[in-house]
């Protein structure tokens, strides 16, 4: 597309004849119109460019990458009536792993326990973690070190926070 | 005693319908209470899409299902079995559960295993539990290496397990004692 004259000679428009501009209401020229579009072209494409780019850093970030994967498991098992699971499970459940990607924590396992829960085990070296999301609403958190007896508190959704900060603590070697 | 007398040559017609092999009918045999805590297994079916840890134990997540309620846990004692597999015998209806896994556990690992659980309740309240895993052998007419782990809170039996809290300890534990034996296939067929 050029915007010199030269498309318009064969259609016998007269240089300078204006036409009404949609946008602005007032008139211009055609050549002012066509410069206009292609801008507007050329800015729509520079955008798609820098969304694929944003994308592709997204989906490039192991974490994030993960984040996906989980979120998509979850669903499924949500899902799939054989499991149990009802949507107070995918509700909380994916609430909790919003916290942990934030925080750059990953679950080591996340499964149908086959009791109406969903569980999270989170294997740090002699620690471990669980938290259980039952269809019930309840939430079971239960952390262990080896050879000490396990701690199982209940939880509320409002404090879930809490055990994403434990097990970050957990990870950085700062203990319980 | 006249009861068992009287029906157990019917239900044993059974036991032959079903193709259970003579060797694990009860046949009038006594019970028999006694453990070898020191080498004798106990062998229990898992269904057959469980996951297992590189260790060849149970995820604590798989527990939930093999263990499906965590309370007077079914298993097969070695000392009556030829072969762990005999548990993947179905004593009740056909088929057998031959795409079916088996798991086993060391008697001495299990047979009074105790275990302290610290509750936290919402409040803040902390409460101790005493927690013990006891065996018992509880022959079927169909299948006398039949035993059952009873749940024992703080010395009592557990009838029924709803507490939350108890279901995601009691599974935990069990997923720490046993181990994959037999690996789940679609082509294994009992003998």
């Amino acid at each position: 597309m050029t915007v010199n004259g030269s498309v318009f000679r064969n259609y016998n428009i007269p240089r300078g004849w204006r036409c009404p501009d949609i946008s602005t209401g007032s008139s211009i020229t055609l050549e002012e119109l066509a410069r206009k579009t292609l801008e507007k072209e050329l800015a729509f494409r520079q955008s798609i460019v820098e969304k694929e780019i944003i994308n592709e850093n997204i989906h490039t970030d192991p974490v994030e990458q993960r984040f996906i994967q989980l979120k998509q498991r979850i669903n499924r098992l949500c899902d799939n009536s054989r499991h149990e699971l009802n949507e107070r499970v995918r509700e909380n459940s994916l609430t909790f792993l919003k916290i942990l990607t934030d925080n750059r924590i990953l679950p080591s396992l996340i499964n149908p326990t086959g009791d109406e829960s969903l569980l999270f085990e989170f294997f740090l070296g002699e620690k471990y973690f669980s938290i259980d999301f039952y269809s019930s609403g309840g939430i079971v958190y239960l952390h262990e070190e080896k050879n000490s007896p396990a701690h199982v508190i209940e939880m509320d959704i409002e404090d879930i926070s809490d055990v994403a900060s434990d097990i970050m603590r957990a990870q950085t070697g700062r203990g319980l | 005693m006249l009861r068992q007398i009287l029906c157990e040559p019917r239900l044993d017609a059974v036991c032959r319908d079903l193709g259970i092999p003579v060797r694990l009918r009860r046949n009038n045999r006594n019970i028999y209470n006694i453990f070898d805590d020191g080498g004798e297994f106990l062998y229990r079916r898992c269904p057959p899409d469980i996951v297992f840890n590189q260790d060849g134990t149970l995820t604590a997540a798989s527990a939930g299902p093999t263990f499906k309620p965590p309370r007077d846990i079914s298993c097969n004692r070695e000392r009556f079995c030829d072969y762990p597999t005999d548990v993947l015998y179905n004593i009740k209806e056909l088929p057998h559960y031959n795409d079916c896994g088996v798991i086993e556990a060391p008697i001495g690992l299990v047979n009074n295993h105790t275990f302290i659980y610290i509750l936290q309740q919402k409040k803040g309240v902390k409460i101790e539990h005493t927690i013990t895993f006891v065996l018992v052998h509880s022959p079927e007419v169909c299948m006398y290496p039949h035993s059952e782990i009873y749940v024992m809170k703080d010395g009592v039996r557990l009838k029924d397990v709803r507490q939350e809290t108890l279901k995601t300890e009691i599974r935990r534990e069990l997923s720490k004692i046993f181990t994959l034996k037999h690996e789940p296939s679609p082509n294994f067929k009992l003998s």
